[in-house]
């Protein structure tokens, strides 16, 4: 599940997976962690790459309601936020990784591979 | 730092973003002192507050030029376009929001950023009393980009 609240990041997102070889799996996306929040309720997906500021929810706080949820999946950011605090908040709260925009498909496949297959 | 500083480290950031993601070949920073803003620009301000500061960092252009822009970051073909104001402006905003972010990098350990989320507007925005604003430009081959930091001081320590 790919969440952010750019159409367009969206879709370069998408672009990416292809391009670092994840083609094969199945894309769903929200434009916020509200909308994702009630998405995963519903269908709990293999992955989630968040960004970080979003309107309604964002990331950090979509990931935190995860967690107090009870609802286990592995998450990981694609965020501007990249500074060694974030980077730390991130890691806290159990985000997998954290891929910094702009990124390459090599990001995508060093961050994505140890947990798709 | 004063607004000048963080207008030439927005310029940095936006050189690195052109250069990069966009593919654009050249990216060459003007500053205009004493030019005005032209009147009728497209673009997409985003808050950058910081400790004693309320930033706004535009980035306005003609509207073919950000459709250009937007194409760019998208990776349209020269023949395709996008044709919705929608479309142009959210590719505009997540622009603008990768210099944002280098912003946030370059300036770590002397200012504590935290980016807001980005506003799309036609026009200019006019500084009130206790805010100041200063632009340049930036010329991506053959366009010029608009780069503007309007700033006003808060109470915060």
């Amino acid at each position: 599940m790919v969440v952010d609240d750019s159409k367009a990041m969206r879709m370069i997102i998408r672009r990416t997976l292809r391009q670092a070889g994840f083609g094969e799996h199945v894309v769903s996306e929200a434009a916020n962690g509200k909308d994702a929040l009630d998405a995963v309720r519903q269908a709990k997906p293999d992955i989630i790459l968040s960004d970080w500021n979003m309107p309604e929810m964002n990331g950090i706080e979509f990931l935190d309601t995860l967690n107090r949820e009870g609802i286990s999946v592995r998450f990981g950011f694609v965020t501007t936020e990249r500074t060694p605090e974030m980077r730390l908040r991130a890691a806290d709260a159990g985000a997998a990784f954290l891929i910094v925009k702009p990124f390459t498909p090599e990001d995508f496949k060093d961050a994505l591979a140890p947990h798709l297959r | 730092m004063n607004l000048t500083e963080w207008l030439s480290v927005a310029a940095d950031s936006t050189k690195e973003i052109a250069q990069g993601p966009l593919g654009i070949a050249t990216a060459v920073w003007r500053e205009v002192p004493g030019l005005p803003l032209p009147d009728d620009l497209y673009g997409v301000y985003i808050p950058l507050l910081s400790d004693g500061l309320a930033l706004q960092f535009g980035l306005l252009a003609e509207r073919r030029v950000c459709a250009k822009l937007a194409s760019a970051l998208i990776g349209l073909a020269p023949d395709e376009s996008l044709d919705s104001d929608e479309d142009v402006f959210d590719a505009v905003g997540e622009v603008t929001n990768l210099v944002a972010g280098g912003v946030k990098m370059r300036v770590a350990g002397r200012a504590d950023v935290s980016v807001g989320l980005p506003l799309a507007l036609r026009g200019k925005v006019y500084p009130t009393t206790g805010s100041q604003s200063i632009h340049g430009v930036m010329c991506l081959d053959d366009a010029d980009v608009w780069l503007v930091l309007t700033g006003t001081k808060t109470n915060k320590r």
